[in-house]
């Protein structure tokens, strides 16, 4: 597999799942609960957070890549 | 293959059907998995969403949906290939040393996995249904994805050359634009290339294209270089297939009692696993996809989550014991002492009017309901101790505040009763549902 420049949606977005996965796991062996209502609405803000910050981050490449392009 | 002619018949009364059935191919253009369903709307020539939601909905109500579309994966050839991927496939198994057999053996071993923890969870107790519960979710929300996913080929199908239903803009369309790559490439191996069909009075088509606009010449196709090919990633597929093995193998030893797991521990592992998978993608390969399938793993593991560890998934609902809306108001010491059981619904236990004799310092009540609602309402005056549990449902204890714990229990005096006299002695339970107690 090739190294690719860094992909913020596929990290933060992996982040958010690693964390829900953590919190029921230690859950499974602690008094610590995850509020059942809260899990939900804190998936959309983190996916939400990954694809704004995804976007934003491609953008910023785009035209940061484009601009000379059209000239060569 | 076709060209875009055979459909663009410029002032042909627009809903002729091509006279020229296309061979049944997978179609490359228009395509969200492997094309089976464009090309298979293509040679029917109609809109291959009709035949994306016929899958769709074959796939959710029994997966037969599923079913056709990998055969018609394997057994339809490509539009730019001879060959069928079973016929490929079998070809290059023969071949001696490839890696083809090492596929077959994992995905032999996955499918073994799954199907044996399937086979012994339904044999043993309630893992099989939850298994596959879990494997449908994961299936039908690919399947979802992947059939709702807006596709980028979709306007290949267009009778119209591609920003037809565009209104022009003084011959700068800048939507075609965007899709002149795909169309070029379609065109780019015919010999003929459709010359630009003269202005046409405006029509409708019978994809959604509202036609050609007087004086609009569509731009003339110049052949683009193919795009350069991505380096396809299995990551993905190989993080998938990490989870399915592990989700079995963990069913596998907690169904054969080799470890004892809670529920949500194996859901929870699968999520872990998918998660660092769509993590290790940041960096190297490509695995967004697979939220598709950690979403819908989140929402079993959380649904997971509520059930007990020590919840042995017998509901047990005791039938014997009664069913349905039950009151029982005992009066005297030895009617209350009697246990009160009900198998399914509300048991209501109205202690108000039990009068207790001098010389008795406490009396034991004991009630129990299999599933369902227990209500016990107690007088204002006496001294009240309550052991109560729920083994997956809720207490709502009056002055008692109430707990997140899906299985819960309290052990104490009921608040609000007087520090002397005699005290009732409250037992109760429930499998699943909720015990109540408050004070008339």
């Amino acid at each position: 597999m090739r190294r690719h420049s860094l992909d913020v949606f596929s990290l933060l977005s992996g982040l958010v799942i690693v964390a829900f996965a953590v919190a029921y796991l230690v859950g499974a062996f602690t008094d610590f609960r995850l509020d059942g209502r809260l899990a939900f609405p804190l998936l959309l803000v983190g996916l939400g957070v990954a694809g704004l910050a995804g976007a934003l981050v491609a953008q910023r490449r785009s035209d940061r890549e484009l601009p000379s392009s059209p000239e060569q | 293959m076709t060209t875009h002619s055979d459909y663009t018949q410029p002032g042909a009364p627009p809903p002729t059907p091509p006279a020229y059935r296309p061979p049944l191919r997978r179609s490359r253009q228009d395509r969200v998995i492997a094309g089976v369903a464009g090309g298979f709307a293509r040679w029917l020539g109609i809109d291959p969403v009709i035949v994306r939601v016929i899958l769709v909905v074959l796939a959710v109500f029994g997966g037969s949906g599923l079913l056709l579309y990998v055969i018609g994966w394997l057994f339809i050839p490509d539009d730019d290939s001879p060959q069928s991927e079973a016929e490929r496939f079998i070809a290059r198994a023969q071949r001696p040393g490839s890696s083809t057999r090492t596929v077959l053996l994992v995905i032999a071993v996955v499918v073994g996995v799954i199907l044996f923890s399937a086979v012994v969870g339904s044999a043993f107790g309630n893992w099989g249904g939850f298994g596959s519960f879990l494997l449908l979710i994961a299936v039908g929300a690919l399947v979802l994805y992947l059939a709702t996913r807006p596709s980028s080929a979709m306007p290949q199908f267009s009778p119209v050359p591609a920003g037809g239903p565009m209104p022009p803009t003084d011959g700068e369309p800048s939507a075609p634009v965007a899709q002149q790559p795909m169309q070029s490439t379609a065109d780019a191996g015919t010999t003929a290339v459709a010359p630009p069909p003269p202005p046409a009075p405006p029509t409708a088509y019978a994809y959604g294209g509202s036609g050609s606009y007087p004086g609009y010449t569509p731009p003339i196709p110049t052949p683009m270089p193919p795009a350069p090919r991505q380096p396809r990633s299995y990551l993905g597929l190989a993080t998938l297939s990490i989870a399915i093995l592990v989700t079995g193998v963990l069913v596998s030893l907690d169904v054969t009692g080799v470890v004892d797991l809670a529920p949500v521990i194996v859901p929870g592992v699968a999520l872990l696993i998918l998660g660092a998978g769509i993590l290790v993608g940041a960096w190297v390969g490509k695995a967004r996809w697979l939220l598709w399938f950690a979403i819908p793993t989140l929402f079993v593991t959380m649904i997971a989550s509520f059930i007990p560890a020590n919840f042995d998934g017998r509901f047990d609902p005791n039938f014997g014991a009664g069913v349905g809306e039950k009151v029982e108001a005992p009066t005297t010491v030895l009617e209350a002492r009697e246990p009160f059981e009900l198998g399914v619904g509300q048991l209501q236990v109205d202690l108000t009017d039990l009068t207790i004799p001098e010389g008795v310092s406490t009396v034991p009540v004991e009630a129990t309901v299999g599933l369902g609602e227990l209500i016990v309402t107690v007088p204002d005056d006496v001294r009240v101790l309550v052991d109560a549990d729920s083994q997956l449902g809720e207490l709502r204890i009056e002055g008692v505040e109430r707990t997140n714990d899906p299985s819960p229990s309290f052990e104490g005096v009921l608040p609000g009763g007087p520090e002397t006299g005699p005290v009732l002695n409250l037992t109760l339970h429930t499998n699943v549902g909720a015990v109540e107690v408050s004070r008339a």
